[in-house]
């Protein structure tokens, strides 16, 4: 657990030319095998840093490295977070016509496998997070804890290392998001991943090995589990 | 397949597109095959007339608007190298039972024209004819003529009768076969004795055919090369024999057609117009698509999806789209010509359709798909996913 999963090193985001900074300068490691959580109001730059551990953006200065690669120097983030990186968002974001299983596999589709293997991996998947009699349906026909849940096995499909997820319960009630988390992370530390999570919720957030708070873009909190 | 699922999220408005493209490909499917049948009999008339020269007035747009006389005839004639001439005069009839006129070529019954005309059952015009008519293998049966009494040998009873509007009376005598049987508008016509229509016209023809070998046919592209220049070398010749009246090849005759080469320019412009309304209608749709998905598009790119992979995808959707209705536009093309048919002149409307015009067609929608669908596959490429996940 000592070799850094992820490094940010003096990370600043900002827009509109500099106007609007998201982030100031944010410093921190979390080790490989662990869990993070990042909490603060809204709209302190939470989902910016989380946009940024998973390539989705790249920061104003600083540095960000993911698994000891510098994000600067990758040159297809694509294919980076396709086969390392697993997300799930606060809002499910499946695709309306195509069944479960065919959502969960949208991930797999740049990696070339054969639609029969990537069917067996989603429907193992689906099983595992209880939706076994539910691979064939429209999302539309599943519930919003269901749907939910298929995003967490859509994540997992291609194996990755890192989990990140921006406030995965927070379309759901609290049972069905306590449910979503421990399937999150039972699969984490079964499959030895590193991951990151979003919330508001201070009780979940001190299950994680590491809390993260940030205030106006900066980094105000590093506090490590005892 | 995922593009096929994404144009069925939105049916109606896919359906739209769809048929805008097949109005599209419809419109070429039978302008293109119309005009390449026309324009085929016009020039596979080459080989019947590439030892002759077409005369009449000069500047004449076409030969309705010109007049040749006998006397003018015979100065032709005797030009060397001219071996005979043929007088032609064409005349419109009007029938009740169809809209479209019918034309009927005035000749002399012992000219070299008429010679070419092949009677197959009745007998030939004589010089006393005057409402005797030969009618064309096209138009006897499109006019479904009666032709019990016309026999290989003659006439074995009273001649048909052809009764056009105003009381007139003509009595199909024989049936002739066209010099070219491909070239159905020939066949499409009627024949009948000069003579009797000069009479009523001042003695005018329209147009007379100069022929330098009478009979003579070339058989292949080369001997119709060949043929078509000795006769333009002899055209100066009969130009000073005449100086008002303008001698052509059946090439410069058929060249300067003003109204099939019209034809041609504006279905060229409406093809155009056709495509670019559909690839607009195309572009329309896909881009339309590419709003309502924006937040998929961002999920597809974060999940780890290549821009080129977002730009195939929606490219796939407008060429599938595009290749749906090029498929449906051939039957509704082929719909046109039929509806096309009823409404022109006997013979006139000849249709060349090889099967490369349907891969033409599928050729051109498949274009089209992708043209139309560029910019917004290129939109949706772009846009950050992180953005894109923001969308409202």
């Amino acid at each position: 657990m000592s070799e850094a999963a992820i490094e940010c090193k003096e990370v600043v985001r900002s827009y509109e030319g500099g106007l609007v900074q998201a982030l100031r300068g944010v410093s921190f490691s979390i080790p490989t095998q662990s869990s993070a959580a990042i909490v603060g109001p809204s709209g302190s730059g939470k989902s910016t840093l989380l946009h940024l551990i998973g390539a989705l953006d790249r920061p104003t200065s600083g540095s960000v490295s993911i698994l000891g690669q510098d994000l600067a120097r990758v040159t297809d983030l694509d294919a980076l977070r396709g086969r390392t990186i697993g997300f799930v968002f606060q809002l499910h974001h499946l695709i309306p016509n195509l069944p479960l299983w065919e959502n969960v596999t949208l991930p797999a589709l740049p990696l070339g496998l054969s639609r029969a293997e990537r069917k067996r991996k989603a429907c193992g998947l689906l099983e595992r997070v209880g939706l076994k009699e539910r691979v064939e349906f429209l999302p539309v026909k599943c519930s919003g804890g269901e749907r939910q849940r298929a995003a967490v096995a859509r994540a997992l499909i291609n194996d990755p290392q890192l989990l990140l997820a921006d406030e995965p319960t927070g379309s759901v009630d609290t049972e069905t998001g306590r449910q979503i988390l421990d399937l999150f992370e039972s699969f984490a530390e079964e499959r030895e991943m590193t991951r990151v999570l979003i919330t508001h919720n201070e009780q979940i957030a001190a299950e994680a090995d590491l809390t993260l708070r940030i205030v106006d873009g900066r980094l105000t909190e590093q506090r490590r589990k005892e | 397949m995922i593009a096929v699922r994404n144009l069925l999220r939105r049916r109606l408005r896919s359906l739209f597109a769809l048929l805008q493209i097949a109005v599209a490909i419809a419109a070429f499917v039978s302008i293109v095959g119309v005009t390449k049948g026309l324009r085929g009999q016009f020039y596979r008339l080459g080989e019947v007339f590439a030892n002759d020269l077409v005369v009449q007035a000069g500047g004449a747009p076409s030969p309705i608007f010109s007049s040749v006389t006998r006397e003018e005839a015979a100065k032709i004639e005797a030009v060397e190298g001219v071996a005979s001439v043929s007088l032609m005069r064409l005349h419109a009839l009007r029938l009740p039972q169809i809209k479209q006129p019918v034309i009927l070529l005035a000749m002399d019954p012992g000219s070299e024209l008429m010679a070419r005309h092949e009677v197959t059952l009745g007998r030939a015009l004589r010089a006393d004819d005057t409402t005797q008519i030969l009618v064309g293998d096209v138009m006897a049966k499109d006019l479904e003529i009666d032709l019990s009494s016309l026999t290989p040998e003659g006439l074995s009873g009273p001649p048909p009768e052809l009764k056009v509007t105003g009381g007139k009376v003509y009595q199909v005598v024989g049936v002739f076969r066209s010099p070219l049987s491909e070239v159905r508008f020939l066949s499409g016509s009627g024949v009948m004795n000069l003579q009797a229509l000069l009479d009523e016209a001042n003695g005018q023809a329209h147009m007379l055919f100069a022929h330098r070998k009478p009979g003579g046919r070339a058989e292949s592209p080369a001997e119709v090369r060949e043929a078509i220049a000795a006769s333009k070398a002899l055209a100066p010749a009969l130009n000073a024999a005449v100086p008002h009246l303008k001698a052509d090849t059946i090439e410069g005759f058929l060249g300067g057609f003003k109204q099939a080469e019209l034809v041609e320019r504006f279905a060229i412009a409406v093809l155009f117009l056709a495509a670019l309304v559909s690839g607009i209608g195309v572009a329309n749709t896909m881009l339309m698509s590419v709003f309502d998905r924006t937040r998929e598009i961002g999920l597809l790119r974060a999940v780890g999806w290549s821009r080129w992979r977002i730009v195939s995808m929606i490219e796939a959707e407008g060429v599938i789209l595009s290749v749906a209705g090029g498929i449906l536009g051939v039957p509704i093309g082929l719909l046109l010509i039929w509806a096309s048919g009823q409404l022109v002149q006997l013979g006139w409307l000849s249709v060349e359709l090889d099967p490369s015009l349907y891969v033409q067609a599928v050729l051109a929608s498949t274009v089209i798909g992708l043209i139309g669908s560029a910019y917004p596959a290129l939109r949706a490429s772009y846009l950050e996913p992180t953005e894109a996940l923001r969308y409202e």
